[in-house]
């Protein structure tokens, strides 16, 4: 199920005054089950990416194919696609509209060719994965919910086509300390289940606990791509490309400045913890 | 943004641009009267070399400024098929149930073509050539007097002011919205009449809903910020008409007095 | 005199008298050129309180006072506002105009200043914000943090006694972020203002004098950063998490190890480990 991204550029308002260009000469892969992160500063053309990735624009130059066939071909199934990406944009609890809960979550599923009972098993079980009670939720009606129920409901809309690729854009934009991490330890699940996940995320502490991957973007084009540890822990270049950094990473550079090493790769909380722990009690770590 | 809105401001330094928006106001206001009145082929002829003289003053590409206007012709098409159809006039070329295409039809179909085309293509300069805010300020200039009669011109002026900052976010905001229910299967470019009607509720609900929160959110902003209802301008210093605008409007209302008295 | 005299607070969204509420009797008292952090998850009532204080929700029950107004008299309202500004958490839905300094001009046209003194007070706003030069620009060109710093402008013209910023960076990137503490300390440190700030971000409460914790509309502890941040019963009882570095602290000494004393911010806490060694 890779997806393939060939030398992808695109360039906004062509033709016009006010033509820019949002990405350039972007190549990638994602396999199957890996948890990507995507970093770069507002306006670095990570959203331009996702959405060409998803069919929802056409690259100016370039091809973006899933395994194998360039989905902006003439007579690529489109629902195919649709079928199996699923995106979830910013502030998603913005896209609700229906007049329950539950059709809202089957609005996405109208496509599939499911029987009525299939659609209301895979609803709840979108539901209840995001943490809800079906049957009190089903009948309310989406602008009654809380923001936070809101951004739930509106993940599970996206979830009921049971994707094998989720995207996200800045999913824990607006929550508060304990909504963020229910909604990674969900991705998280997602991900073991064997959902790919690609994140767009200014998030550094979360993309470093869950994320095995990192790709970087600058001005439109892709200047990083590697393991996770790898290049969040480069401490020294997140900090001149001005991305976030996690806090145990930062934790163990100020250690190390004081001359106590806990090793080069810390950039998860438990990690911190027990390099700590093996340093105090005189064990040699790394 | 894939596709800008029409009308938006493009900045330049032409005679056009550099006009007082008021006096741009008032003389497309008499230009369309002019349009509307005149009713020969000479008349169309002037008023249409009129157009053509003010793109080229303005510094506009030819596209830019037909831009809107070009894009509406399946409805100019319509009109042409319409009138030409329906329109009464004597020597039909044939007749069936209630159509009876003609060639009287046909050039009345013409006219309101020609017509609403250069209505279009003159506002699409205007908004092309003037900043919003100096708009605005034109507009509440122009309104003022209509304080007398009891017409609240200082709230207009500023529901309008406001509208106009909001386009270019309620724009981004409907692409994304278009984007994420496109992404969930939904189909706006369906040939199907009957599914081009459904896909309406997923785009049009969200948009009301997301511009009902912003307006919410704004109104709370300008509360807080001392708005009362009622603006005071204390620095609002009237901009001098200069020469060139007086120029300009003095020329463009003589020939639209020609225009419409004679053609 | 203080800042604000809260006493009591009670508020409903539906009817003044139902028993569903958003606050359920607040006390708060803020000293002038204090800057106090409210914290707690969301729904737990912080935005409804704030927006008591410059008069948006008219007070139900209870007492208010603000810079020395009583907010029950709805006279007093546009002093009230005056005297009391409030930065948004929406970066896009604040401005009036596509000129910024139209939309500054907009608050200090609504309370009455001079024509002549306009500019001055428009070019001195800006400067505060770090955005000299940005007058004839429109907000709409500017990243989430600029837009803030445009909107706090915007509020800090009118030269109010107190500021309140209600999540006003829970929609910026990093950056953005980083961008608006700094302002807001400048103008804690250089104006003196009384700066109210509500926020899920545990780690914007540390430079604060004062933070309080809100749950279930009432406020359940008050105190120092120290006091209040280092105590994880209480934050979990607002639904928060502490801070790194306490968290931090409490597993290391469920792993055995034990720091001398509890660390509020990261260097803190290396403090304490490189003691160890």
């Amino acid at each position: 199920m890779p997806i393939e991204v060939n030398s992808v550029s695109y360039v906004y308002a062509k033709g016009t005054p006010f033509e820019t260009s949002a990405l350039r000469n972007v190549s990638l892969t994602v396999e199957n089950g890996e948890f990507v992160g995507i970093m770069g500063h507002t306006g670095c053309g990570k959203s331009t990416l996702i959405q060409l990735i998803d069919g929802l624009m056409r690259p100016t130059e370039g091809k973006i194919l899933l395994d194998g066939e360039d989905i902006n071909s003439k007579g690529y199934d489109r629902y195919k696609l649709r079928r199996k990406l699923g995106i979830v944009f910013q502030y998603p609890e913005y896209q609700l509209f229906e007049t329950t809960v539950e059709r809202d979550v089957a609005f996405g599923l109208k496509h599939l060719g499911l029987s009525k009972a299939e659609v209301t098993d895979r609803a709840r079980w979108a539901l209840e994965t995001v943490g809800f009670d079906f049957g009190k939720v089903r009948g309310l009606s989406p602008m009654g919910l809380s923001g936070g129920e809101k951004r739930r409901a509106a993940i599970a809309g996206v979830l009921a086509v049971k994707p094998e690729v989720l995207i996200f854009d800045e999913p824990v934009a607006g929550l508060d300390p304990l909504g963020r991490d229910a909604l990674m330890e969900l991705t998280y699940d997602l991900n073991a289940a064997g959902t790919t996940i690609i994140m767009v995320s200014h998030n550094a502490d979360a993309l470093a606990e869950y994320a095995g991957r990192i790709i970087v973007l600058e001005n439109g084009e892709l200047i990083e791509d590697g393991a996770a540890r790898q290049i969040l822990s480069d401490v020294r270049k997140l900090r001149e490309k001005q991305l976030g950094i996690s806090q145990p990473t930062l934790i163990a550079e100020m250690m190390r400045e004081r001359g106590v090493d806990i090793g080069h790769d810390v950039i998860r909380y438990n990690e911190l913890i027990s390099r700590v722990v093996l340093l105090v009690n005189g064990g040699v770590q790394k | 943004m894939s596709r800008l809105p029409t009308g938006t401001f493009i900045p330049g330094s032409s005679p056009v641009h550099r006009l007082d928006a008021r006096v741009k106001l008032l003389s497309l206001i008499a230009l369309l009267i002019a349009i509307v009145s005149v009713d020969t082929l000479i008349g169309y002829a002037v008023i249409a070399a009129i157009t053509v003289f003010v793109i080229g003053l303005s510094g506009l590409t030819l596209k830019t400024a037909v831009g809107s206007a070009y894009r509406m012709y399946l409805f100019f098409i319509l009109v042409l098929l319409m009138n030409t159809c329906f329109f009464s006039a004597e020597d039909p070329w044939f007749s069936f149930w209630l159509i009876h295409p003609s060639h009287g039809g046909m050039v009345q179909g013409l006219i309101v073509v020609f017509r609403v085309f250069m209505v279009l293509v003159l506002s699409n300069i205007l908004t092309c050539t003037t900043q919003p805010m100096e708009m605005t300020n034109a507009l509440e200039s122009l309104m003022s007097p209509l304080r007398f009669v009891k017409i609240p011109t200082d709230q207009i002026a500023i529901i309008i002011s406001v509208a106009i900052q909001f386009i270019p976010t309620l724009f981004e905001e409907a692409d994304m919205i278009r984007k994420a229910q496109t992404a969930r299967g939904a189909t706006f470019d369906s040939p199907k009449l009957s599914e081009k009607a459904a896909a309406v509720m997923p785009l049009a609900i969200p948009i009301f809903l997301g511009a009902f929160k912003r307006a919410d959110e704004l109104s709370l902003a300008m509360e807080a910020r001392g708005y009362t209802g009622v603006r005071i301008h204390t620095n609002r210093k009237k901009a001098c008409l200069r020469f060139g605008d007086y120029a300009a409007m003095v020329s463009v209302l003589a020939v639209c007095i020609l225009l419409t008295a004679f053609l | 005199m203080k800042a604000v005299e809260a006493k009591e607070i009670l508020h409903s969204y539906e009817s003044p008298g139902s028993q569903n509420r958003s606050l359920n009797g607040v006390n708060l008292s803020v000293d002038q050129g204090e800057f106090v952090a409210i914290l707690g998850h969301n729904g737990c009532g912080k935005s409804t309180l704030v927006k008591h204080f410059n008069a948006l929700i008219p007070l139900q029950q209870g007492d208010l006072t603000v810079a020395g107004l009583d907010a029950k008299s709805d006279v007093n309202v546009y002093k009230i506002r005056r005297d009391c500004g409030m930065v948004f958490q929406n970066p896009n839905n604040q401005f009036v105009s596509s000129v910024i300094k139209e939309d500054i001009a907009f608050g200090l046209e609504n309370f009455g200043t001079p024509a002549e003194d306009i500019p001055g007070k428009i070019a001195g706003a800006l400067k505060i914000v770090g955005m000299q030069g940005y007058d004839e620009k429109s907000p709409h060109m500017l990243s989430g943090g600029q837009k803030q710093r445009i909107a706090i402008a915007g509020v800090l013209a009118v030269e109010p006694d107190i500021i309140i910023f209600d999540e006003a960076t829970s929609m910026l990137d990093p950056e953005g972020r980083r961008e608006v503490l700094e302002t807001m300390k400048r103008i804690h440190d250089e104006k003196n203002r009384t700066i109210i700030m509500i926020s899920h971000y545990v780690e914007e409460a540390m430079f604060a004098d004062k933070v309080c914790l809100m749950s279930n509309g009432k406020i359940i502890a008050e105190g120092t950063p120290r006091e209040i941040l280092t105590d994880p019963a209480l934050m979990m009882q607002a639904g928060l998490l502490p801070p790194t570095a306490v968290r931090a602290y409490i597993d290391l000494k469920n792993a055995g190890v034990l720091l001398q004393d509890c660390p509020l911010t990261n260097e803190e806490l290396v403090e304490e480990i490189c003691r160890l060694k």
